[in-house]
């Protein structure tokens, strides 16, 4: 005969079984990379422009005395 | 302390004033006869000005929008601007059908919402039911920064990463410089934070004893919130996809970057084409002089993006409010 306590975490031990089925395991993937893939977008992005920008990252940047564009025209000179 | 009695009644006047017996008997109705302290009639005054500000600001916009607009259909049909198929409003055989700039719109944004929706949606799931506290306390911010990058960003990021280096060399999909398909997916990435956060916000108020209760039944984690959480919260959950692709309607820099200038009818996500706001931005320089029909037609297809944008919202409102579901 079941025990009271056995009968009281039923819900509890099928649930956690229940947890490490296929489908579960799938579905947790799913949204795991669901959540990856913005992180990833954000990394990729941030990097990107880190990369296209940084020979730019210089002093000349918070220039203020002239005009960009005259840098520009002085960086291609 | 003293305390007078009123001939006549068992009601009781505090030294501050209050009626014991009214307050005991109806608290809600003393407390509305009650006259409110400065203080708070000075609040509640600014409180119905900056609601009321704000009604007569939307209400400015749309009459700033309407009356160049009747200008603009005095000239032009509705029914040729609503059905034409060419929009050149430059040119000297000038034609004003919106159709195209309807069809780069309905591209973007569906292609657009096709990538925030799953993903959107997935997060806020993994974030709302799955993470434990203290990954949920550091992913939530990350994810909300990818909505705070400004849009002109995200926009070269469409045309100098996206379209050339993962559409045409990772997955081979040849696209040009400027395609709807790269300005949609990088759209769609700037929205994941839009459905994400709202929705998430919507499944945590989902009130814990449902969840207990499938528990108990015996489901597991994923059929809980499939089968309870995700229909208790689903009107929460509609209001975050509709402000998204309201978002993705309204923006303007990716679009106009990445999608193109060319106004023709999209056929295939890998056309370039020209969206709404994009017609907008590329049209409103400065150099169209007030008054023509050039300048008005900034305003007609302002119109119709404004149109189309509450006709979003108030079908949102009303699936809302169909669906809600109160606890």
């Amino acid at each position: 005969m079941a025990s009271l306590g056995s009968i009281a975490t039923a819900p509890l031990r099928a649930q956690r079984e229940g947890d490490k089925n296929a489908k579960s395991i799938v579905f947790l993937g799913l949204l795991w990379f669901a959540i990856l893939f913005a992180v990833l977008a954000l990394v990729v992005l941030l990097v990107t422009a880190f990369v296209d920008g940084r020979t730019r990252l210089d002093a000349n940047l918070i220039e203020v005395a002239q005009p960009g564009r005259m840098n520009c025209e002085h960086h291609h000179r | 302390m003293s305390t007078t009695t009123a001939e006549g009644s068992s009601n009781q006047t505090t030294p501050q004033g209050i009626d014991q017996g009214s307050y005991e008997s109806d608290p809600a109705a003393f407390l509305r006869q009650r006259r409110g302290r400065y203080g708070e009639r000075l609040a509640k005054a600014a409180l119905v000005g900056s609601a009321g500000l704000s009604v007569l600001i939307t209400v400015g916009i749309f009459f700033a929008l309407l009356l160049p607009a009747l200008d603009f259909f005095r000239e032009v049909p509705v029914g040729d601007f609503l059905t034409g198929q060419r929009w050149a409003p430059t040119f000297a055989d000038a034609s004003f059908g919106v159709l195209p700039l309807v069809t780069g719109t309905i591209w973007t944004t569906l292609i657009g919402l096709l990538i925030a929706i799953p993903f959107g949606l997935g997060a806020a799931i993994y974030l709302a039911e799955y993470a434990p506290e203290r990954i949920r306390r550091a992913l939530k911010p990350v994810l909300e920064v990818l909505a705070g990058i400004p849009s002109v960003v995200y926009g070269y990021f469409a045309l100098f990463f996206v379209a050339p280096k993962i559409l045409d060399d990772l997955l081979s999909i040849e696209v040009g410089t400027f395609s709807v398909l790269a300005a949609g997916l990088v759209l769609g990435i700037m929205i994941i934070p839009t459905v994400a956060s709202l929705s998430e916000d919507a499944m945590t108020a989902v009130p814990q004893s449902l969840r207990q209760a499938s528990f108990a039944l015996g489901a597991n984690r994923m059929r809980t919130t499939l089968r309870v959480v995700f229909p208790a919260a689903v009107s929460g959950i509609t209001a975050s996809i509709v402000l998204a692709a309201s978002r993705a309607v309204g923006e303007t820099m990716i679009v106009a970057l990445a999608a193109g200038t060319r106004a023709q009818m999209v056929s295939s996500p890998v056309d370039p084409g020209q969206t709404m706001t994009g017609f907008i931005a590329q049209t409103a320089t400065g150099e169209s002089t007030p008054g023509t029909l050039t300048y008005n037609t900034l305003f007609a297809v302002g119109l119709l993006l404004f149109l189309v944008t509450l006709i979003l919202n108030l079908a949102a409102g009303s699936i809302v409010r169909r669906i809600r579901e109160v606890y």
